[in-house]
């Protein structure tokens, strides 16, 4: 690890343009869509320089294990937070991040990704929430995942 | 069949005219169209029937061009899941739905104002004049202007629909052309005919462009191009700000003057898709 | 046997008998009994306490006292007897939550599709490499039984967001449990983990982090839990770069 401040599991990274498209592998290899880091919303700091103007996704942590193509499927193109609505404590952080987004990031559009569980519904309405309180509008789409990796409902709200 | 699905439909129904009520049945208003260049499968793929009605309609429709035979119903592609019946659009799609309902408004006001208009006062060919400028201003450079200046441009502009769109649109403008000349002769009826026609054909694009053309462009944008879109619409709202609610008022206005007055709404003849707000 | 250990308690002040808890219960062991939720049988109570987040009047601890020790054939037992086996000991393929068409006693009120929505389930045969539910280290019991004999995966929250190939190369064939050192308890983690070492037969144990500093707690907080239930498992971790990339793979217990 390099010298640096500050906890290096939240310190900011941006890989947006490092890494070079490789074609799939025959394999069926898929390749990483992520080009960030930190991803915990806790962690993130709204205006870093991959929120700029981005299409920004916020999923649910256990989106990951329950969808196979997460990555080529949502994750690619844009940047990204994972959060927990029923078991992240501090969660009023949360709307003051998601606001950020969309008025100092100016995000392009923001897509709440979660499962089928109603607790994760907090999420959805979080995000409500932050927009409706936010200065500037952005299309907000939801994306419900069953547990068995099927896609229920893709829908703008 | 499978020839006649790659011919445009103005060539179908002119040689099969019970085709044109066949697809009326289901929905699907190709008929009053003046454009009818959509192929055949292309209406069929993006009226995205349910699959069961789908079949049936094609069935209906293949009895008329080859009577008698059996035919084995080619299967058309299908763009995505047969549409709910609650469209659901995105954010910017979703103005543009709801700027064609101030517009449909004026539509419904058409035929309420025509019976008693009388051209040689002055005050009847100001309201005529706002109409105009209504159509001009709202319709046109607000509401059309978004759609040509930034949705359809997401799209090959060789696609049929955005160019039926199009020549929609600019049929449209003829008529208003005319009216705006008429008014100054003082010409009734030309008044009368060219306000009836568009009345009619804007009810008819208004409701393609509501149950089809925006859902399909829906499916086929990415979110980002969503995102993008919705920003423009935003920039050309905040260089017209003032447009919304001068129309709306307008509209208000115009619907508390003529339904005050009792106009007998029997006898009016409702067009499809002009429901109350 | 009576052991002293962890259970639930039920204050009787405070229960107005609305029977919210009951269905949160994946052992069956809580019922309304005279208007009052009681534990039919100390056995039955695991002191998980999956039911505290469901009472509306705070009437539900987890104490700890001398009682009879959990006993999961009882459990069994007692839920084919009652028939309803909502969620504890599922037929393979029994569909997911909402709406699950269980037979419940009649003193039960009806479970909202929340409170069954982490009850353990099992099912295979999807696109995902996922094959059960639910996944985070908070939620999975002990005696969960898609646990039993399994080769476990204990994950960071944020691997298969680093890692494009997750379920292909890590989750297939593998029971997984996800948490975050940095933000979970970590006490809490390593007396599950414990257990679960203790009664579960799981076969072997992977623990994949992400390469930041804050991620090493997890591998720790196995080993731990690991030692604590004194059972000989393999246990080997895979760190992963924020790339995407695995930059190692070490076995921590032979």
């Amino acid at each position: 690890m390099a010298q640096f401040s500050g906890c290096p599991g939240s310190r900011m990274v941006d890989f947006r343009e490092k890494s070079e498209p490789t074609k799939e592998e025959a394999t069926g290899k898929i390749q990483s869509q992520l080009r960030q880091w930190p991803i915990q919303l806790h962690l993130i700091s709204p205006t870093a320089s991959y929120y700029q103007g981005a299409d920004v996704l916020l999923t649910a942590d256990c989106v990951g294990y329950a969808l196979g193509g997460f990555h080529p499927d949502f994750l690619k193109g844009k940047s990204l937070a994972i959060a927990c609505p029923k078991l992240d404590e501090g969660q009023d952080i949360y709307q003051e991040k998601i606001k950020s987004w969309i008025d100092d990031a100016k995000i392009n559009t923001l897509t709440v990704l979660i499962m089928q569980v109603p607790c994760c519904m907090g999420l959805l309405n979080l995000a409500q929430q932050a927009a409706r309180e936010a200065k500037r509008k952005v299309p907000i789409k939801y994306v419900v995942a069953g547990i068995q990796g099927e896609i229920l409902k893709e829908e703008w709200a | 069949m499978e020839a006649y699905l790659n011919r445009s439909i103005k060539e179908v129904i002119k040689e099969f005219p019970p085709v044109e009520k066949i697809l009326d049945e289901y929905g699907i208003g190709c008929g009053p169209c003046a454009v009818g260049l959509c192929l055949l499968k292309d209406i069929v793929s993006i009226h995205n029937l349910p699959a069961e009605e789908e079949r049936e309609m094609m069935g209906r429709i293949a009895q008329v061009i080859h009577p008698g035979q059996e035919i084995q119903i080619p299967r058309t592609e299908r763009k995505a899941e047969a549409q709910p019946k609650e469209l659901k659009y995105s954010p910017p799609m979703k103005k543009l739905v709801d700027e064609h309902v101030l517009i449909k408004k004026w539509l419904a006001l058409i035929p309420e104002i025509l019976p008693a208009l009388n051209l040689e006062s002055e005050e009847d060919r100001q309201l005529i004049r706002d109409g105009v400028d209504f159509i001009r201003s709202y319709a046109d450079r607000f509401h059309h202007a978004k759609e040509e200046e930034i949705l359809f441009k997401y799209f090959d502009e060789d696609l049929d629909m955005v160019k039926v769109m199009g020549e929609d649109h600019k049929t449209a403008r003829n008529h208003v052309k005319a009216i705006v000349d008429a008014v100054e002769r003082k010409d009734r009826e030309t008044v009368a005919q060219h306000l009836t026609a568009y009345r009619e054909l804007l009810s008819q694009h208004i409701k393609r462009e509501d149950e089809i053309m925006l859902p399909w462009m829906d499916q086929h944008l990415s979110v980002s191009q969503v995102g993008e879109m919705f920003s423009k619409f935003l920039e050309v709202e905040e260089r017209m700000d003032s447009y919304q609610k001068k129309y709306e008022d307008f509209i208000s206005r115009l619907e508390r003057e003529y339904r005050k007055k009792g106009v007998n709404h029997g006898s009016i003849q409702r067009l499809p898709g002009l429901q109350d707000g | 046997m009576k052991i002293k250990r962890k259970i639930i308690q039920i204050e009787e002040d405070k229960c107005d008998g609305c029977g919210l808890c009951v269905p949160s219960c994946a052992e069956g062991a809580l019922q309304i009994i005279d208007g009052k939720a009681r534990v039919v049988a100390d056995k039955f109570c695991d002191g998980l306490g999956a039911c505290l987040g469901e009472c509306p009047n705070d009437a539900l601890h987890v104490i700890e006292r001398v009682a009879d020790d959990f006993d999961e054939k009882a459990v069994e037992e007692h839920l084919e007897a009652t028939g309803s086996a909502h969620g504890a000991h599922p037929q393979a393929h029994a569909p997911a939550a909402a709406g699950c068409p269980s037979a419940r006693l009649q003193t039960f009120s009806p479970a909202t599709p929340c409170q069954q929505a982490n009850q353990p389930v099992s099912y295979a045969g999807s696109p995902s490499a996922l094959t059960h539910w639910p996944v985070q280290i908070r939620l999975v019991p002990p005696t969960a039984p898609f646990l039993k004999g399994a080769d476990l995966l204990v994950a960071a929250d944020c691997t298969p967001i680093a890692y494009a190939n997750f379920h292909r190369d890590f989750l297939n064939g593998k029971v997984v449990m996800m948490g975050c050192p940095k933000f979970d308890e970590a006490d809490a983690y390593v007396e599950k983990f414990a257990e679960i070492f203790k009664v579960s037969g799981v076969k072997s144990v992977s623990v994949v982090t992400m390469e930041v500093p804050c991620c090493q707690g997890l591998p720790m907080i196995v080993r731990k839990g690991l030692e604590i239930s004194k059972k000989k498992i393999p246990l080997e971790q895979v760190i992963i770069s924020t790339r995407g990339e695995v930059l190692k793979t070490q076995k921590l217990v032979a």
